[in-house]
């Protein structure tokens, strides 16, 4: 196990080629071979004994081949200087100074994406919540229908949808003509919603697009877990003197928070990272990090900066992450 | 108010679902400190009738009284009774400690005092060292004791209990049944529990209400609801019974003669007859007589049979035998050295004493020995 | 923001949304490693082989009409095939250089990249010298997209298809005519104005609204200015936004009022909305083209010079205009649409597809700039367009 999952990180790490990389491959088939081999002379005691590892085998020479190695290779690269701007085989020298240029250009950019994340997060939340508990108690006979058309916007491209926002949104789109014939956009002026009379390219729009596109990864966990929910500990909490928000705030919401920390952690991480909605929807000033890593690979191929940018990125997430189960307590919860 | 009242008092009380009725009259009182046990096969709106008095249904008609108060438009976190629902819905995300305190909390009685009625009640129903767990990691049984205790800690007038043993098995059920006999001495507050399970109501209630398809049958102490049942669902349906039917042949100072389907007359006392009861002559009539009070020998003036089976039961020998109209009629007789069992194929006759027969009005589906007793409704349902 | 920025990738053929998903999924693509692009990329197999003469031509979406190539077939004997997967400068550079940076074959003998992109090619030693002998119809082409400065003999490239950057509007959101770069920045049409993500076609006309010309723009102190105007106006929030082709939609709604824009696109939208309008500013436009290079490491040299010297030809020249409408790069090409007649002939007097001779005259081209400075154009315009 041990040496296949090594030999699938150092062909996809590149740390071996040629026919060094032919010895690692020979030596993995044997060490694969050599546990079927066991497990076929072995015996029933041997092949129980070894059946876990063979379930694990696909799953951990994925991770090792799609994964770690990838993410070992961007470690060295985030690591690595540019000798000229067409250099394209940085050489790794503990260059920290990808990471100092990642925090200080790109600050603004960092602060957005965890700034309208979070947003889409609660927004996700305050209307999936109450949709998810309706389709989950007064559904009825209809609640895979409506858990259905949850699931419809699916259907069609993330980037259709987004487009089709777009849209929704324009300066002559059905949605500001509503606005302005009611008159309330002074309303939504002081909202910070609109912007000099446009929906379209505003902070808004993004957050509005990735609160959307991300819903139903908050709705699906949210149903799940008041699914489970009993309706009867509701009666219960009624009965032993609590009025339906009381049953609701001590009963229901509680034990739907696994679904809830599930769903935020749903929404959050892909939104933090996500650059289709700011490109789509956004304007000049809401690029969020998504977009400036993208733009680092492909536009100005500066991979050092890129990876480091990445890194940063996923370690900001990953102790947000942690923060947040921390403070949900989730082994308490699940 | 009156300490005499009755706790609860339905007032003709009718719950209709669109066409469906489910309960059609309920019309009784319960008293404070009573056992009360509704009884009766599934569907037949016990359930119904105790959702009405815990608030969670609301009567189509009439009124459910609390405490002298009618409560019927009041809803189920304003009124001052608690459930024991069935499968008991503990809050699983709180530890038996918070699900007991639940209830003194929302009353935003002080921590203080919750903590300390909290442990009283855990005391009670014996958890004192459980107060820390959660409910999946307690027995059934535990967790009916938890649901107990989070009913009783808030001092109800009335605790009502559906179906409270039904998930247990049969051995903790009976020391459950001994359990709650127990707890509710000890507490002194009156009970309401639905059960279809007549061995459990009849041995652990002070009064029973037998419900049939929405109708309240009969209310009554035990003995009464088996001695003198008062419609042939409840002689049916409350132990088993032997059910002849026959026609009045006159009524003579105090004594009714019955001409029984095969013939033979019997002569009952007036006094056994059920209330309502039409005993003019040619009137249709069952003459119940329960199995432990048939008494087989070879009198003359009994009924002739003919054995067909004779099953030994340890404590007593049941004897299946046919009349002459090949109506089956079962005796219980009690295992005896010095007398020869009866044989299958043998002759005898039925007697039993004059307080043993009961009279009831109109005539059964099926004539003579009724099946029904604890394990076969059991089976049914 | 996204990089579809390329003028020729405007393709009149393809829908928005082909494009956009695309993109999108390049884009999505474009987040992984180099390692893994080295290792998708290079697989493609060889172009060249013994016998039969063969030729892989790579070019960008919608850029050709459908006969071309089999009539190239039938005349010459030549086995073409023909991709569109040259979707963007930056995106296609970034997909080839793992191999051609290491010295290896990529499957293409030709590729279309844009002017400036051409020019890095060569530095880079990607492209190969054309056998100019083997391409007697050269001498068709127009004569001011010869002899670029970067490529003085034309050693390395020929040009494909050209085109125009100026600005365009919407008659009915400005509610009036426009003809200067000045009116981009109007503070009546804030949060209105779109400019392209297309580098040296926005800063180009900004540069030239400021007076300058293209062709003295060297070092980047040359541009500070106009970088610094274009940042102001984003910062005021004049510009609502930077965008690649996806700037058509925007405006034929009217959402952008007046923006940096390519004839060609204006010329497909102004067929269906009569309101949107092309100019090339009084201070002057851009013209860009797309090349045709020969890629490092080819090995089928004579199927290149067939190629190059039969689409030379106004009359198969005449036939890809048809379909396109662009601004062609062989001379003759309008006498032959005329030919043609019904509605090639009719883009004969588009001057869209053949502007007049005063607007002509206002169009600078950009020279060459030096590595280092490239990289301090392209640094300073990415933290304006806020990717």
């Amino acid at each position: 196990m041990l040496v296949v999952a090594a030999g699938a990180v150092s062909l996809g790490a590149g740390w071996v080629s040629g026919p060094a990389a032919i010895g690692v491959l020979s030596l993995m088939l044997v060490a694969v071979l050599g546990i079927v081999w066991t497990a076929f002379v072995g015996g029933l005691e041997t092949r129980r004994a070894l059946a876990p590892y063979g379930l694990l085998k696909p799953g951990i020479l994925w991770l090792c081949l799609f994964f770690l190695a990838p993410l070992w290779s961007m470690l060295e690269m985030s690591l690595s200087a540019k000798k000229s701007r067409f250099d394209f085989s940085p050489s790794f020298s503990w260059h920290w100074g990808n990471y100092a240029t990642a925090l200080t250009d790109f600050g603004p950019q960092f602060g957005r994406s965890f700034f309208y994340a979070a947003a889409a997060t609660v927004l996700t939340l305050l209307i999936g919540y109450p949709l998810a508990y309706v389709i989950a108690f007064r559904g009825g006979k209809f609640k895979s229908v409506l858990l259905g058309l949850v699931a419809v916007p699916f259907f069609t491209s993330y980037l259709i949808r987004t487009l089709a926002w777009q849209n929704l949104l324009a300066d002559e789109g059905p949605i500001v003509g509503l606005i302005n014939k009611l008159g309330v956009e002074q309303v939504f002026e002081w909202l910070h919603i609109m912007d000099n009379g446009r929906l379209m390219n505003t902070p808004a729009a993004v957050i509005g697009g990735l609160t959307y596109n991300f819903l139903p990864f908050m709705i699906l966990p949210i149903f799940v877990s008041l699914e489970k929910i009993d309706a009867r500990l509701v009666d219960a909490a009624m009965d032993l003197y609590s009025t339906a928000t009381g049953a609701f705030r001590k009963v229901v919401l509680p034990m739907s928070l696994p679904g809830v920390f599930a769903g935020s952690l749903l929404v959050f991480i892909p939104a933090a990272g996500d650059f289709v909605n700011a490109q789509f929807l956004g304007s000049p000033q809401t690029t969020m990090i998504g977009n400036s890593i993208q733009d680092q690979f492909l536009r100005q191929l500066n991979y050092p900066v890129a990876t480091a940018m990445s890194f940063v990125l996923m370690s900001v997430i990953t102790v947000s992450v942690l923060v947040y189960a921390k403070f949900m307590g989730t082994e308490e919860l699940m | 108010m009156d300490a005499n009242d009755p706790v609860v008092k339905l007032d003709h009380v009718r719950k209709q679902y669109g066409s469906f009725v489910a309960v059609h009259e309920a019309d009784f009182s319960i008293g404070r400190g009573e056992f009360f046990a509704m009884l009766g096969p599934s569907g037949c709106g016990k359930t119904t009738t105790l959702k009405m008095i815990a608030g969670f249904e609301q009567p189509t008609d009439g009124r459910v009284m609390l405490e002298g108060a009618d409560v019927s438009q009041v809803p189920p976190h304003k009124r001052n009774v608690n459930t024991v629902f069935q499968q008991y819905a503990l809050f699983p995300h709180m530890s038996v400690f918070d699900n007991v305190a639940f209830g003194p909390r929302a009353k935003k009685i002080s921590e203080t005092e919750t903590k300390k009625r909290v442990s009283e009640m855990l005391d009670v129903v014996r958890l004192g060292e459980f107060a820390n767990r959660r409910p999946a990691q307690l027995s059934g049984g535990q967790q009916q004791r938890v649901a107990l205790a989070r009913a009783l800690v808030n001092y109800p007038s009335a605790l009502l209990l559906d179906e409270p043993l039904a998930a247990l098995d049969l051995k903790l059920r009976e020391a459950m049944q001994i359990e709650l006999k127990r707890i509710q001495r000890e507490v002194g507050i009156t009970f309401v529990f639905v059960t279809h399970d007549q061995g459990e109501a009849l041995t652990m209630s002070d009064r029973i209400a037998v419900m049939s398809e929405g109708r309240v049958e009969q209310v009554g102490a035990p003995q009464d609801i088996y001695m003198r049942p008062q419609t042939l669902f409840v002689a049916g349906f409350i132990g088993s019974a032997n059910l002849l039917p026959g026609t009045v042949a006159s009524v003579d100072g105090g004594v009714v003669r019955i001409n029984l389907a095969g013939g033979a007359q019997v002569a009952v006392s007036s006094s056994q007859c059920a209330d309502s009861v039409d005993v003019s002559t040619g009137a249709r009539v069952t003459v119940m007589v329960r199995p432990e009070h048939a008494i087989l020998g070879s009198n003359v003036e009994g009924l002739a049979v003919r054995v067909t089976d004779t099953v030994f039961q340890g404590s007593s020998m049941r004897i299946v035998g046919r009349l002459s109209d090949n109506t089956e009629v079962v005796a219980l007789a009690p295992i005896d050295p010095t007398h020869a069992t009866p044989q299958p194929g043998q002759d005898c006759t039925i007697t039993w004493q004059a307080t043993s027969p009961y009279v009831l009005g109109g005539w059964p589906e099926t004539a003579g020995s009724t099946t029904t007793n604890v394990d076969s409704i059991e089976a049914a349902l | 923001m996204e990089n579809n920025n390329n003028p020729s990738s405007r393709g009149a053929r393809y829908s928005r949304r082909e494009f956009l998903i695309r993109s999108g999924l390049v884009g999505a693509g474009a987040l992984s490693l180099p390692a893994i692009l080295a290792a998708c990329g290079g697989s493609s197999g060889s172009s060249s082989g013994g016998g039969a003469k063969e030729l892989y031509f790579e070019n960008w979406p919608g850029y050709i009409d459908t006969e071309t190539v089999k009539a190239f077939e039938t005349a010459t004997g030549i086995k073409m095939k023909y991709t569109e997967a040259y979707n963007d400068n930056n995106e296609y550079f970034a997909k080839v250089q793992p191999m051609l940076s290491k010295g290896q074959k990529i499957a293409p003998d030709i590729v279309a990249p844009t002017f400036w992109m051409a020019d890095r090619w060569i530095q880079l030693g990607w492209a190969q010298k054309l056998d100019k002998a083997a391409i007697p119809n050269a001498k068709n082409l127009r004569d001011d997209l010869l002899a670029p400065s970067w490529d003085p003999k034309n050693e390395y490239q020929l040009p494909w298809q050209t085109g125009i950057a100026g600005i365009a509007y919407n008659k009915k959101a400005t509610g009036k005519d426009l003809k200067s770069v000045e009116d981009l920045f109007d503070p009546a049409f804030k949060g209105k104005v779109g400019m392209l993500t297309e580098m040296r076609d926005t800063l180009g006309l900004v540069l030239m609204g400021m007076g300058k010309k293209l062709s003295d723009i060297k070092t980047y102190d040359d541009a500070v200015e106009a970088f610094d105007k274009i940042e102001k106006a984003k910062t005021d929030g004049q510009i609502r936004a930077f965008t690649g082709n996806d700037y058509m939609d925007d405006l034929n709604t009217g959402n952008f009022a007046v923006c940096v824009a390519w004839s060609g696109d204006v010329m497909q939208i102004a067929k269906d909305n009569p309101d949107v309008h092309f100019v090339v500013p009084e201070e002057g436009g851009t013209s860009w083209y797309d090349t045709m290079m020969w890629v490092a490491g080819s090995e089928n040299s004579d199927s290149v010079s067939s190629w190059m010297n039969y689409i030379y030809d106004p009359v198969n020249a005449a036939r890809i205009t048809a379909f396109t409408g662009y601004f062609s790069p062989v001379k003759g090409v309008r006498e032959e649409l005329v030919k043609m007649g019904g509605e090639a002939a009719a883009l004969a007097d588009n001057p869209l597809v053949f502007p007049d001779a005063d607007s002509v005259s206002r169009l600078q081209g950009w020279g060459s700039l030096a590595e280092a400075e490239e990289a301090k154009f392209d640094e300073r315009f990415a933290s304006i367009t806020g990717a």
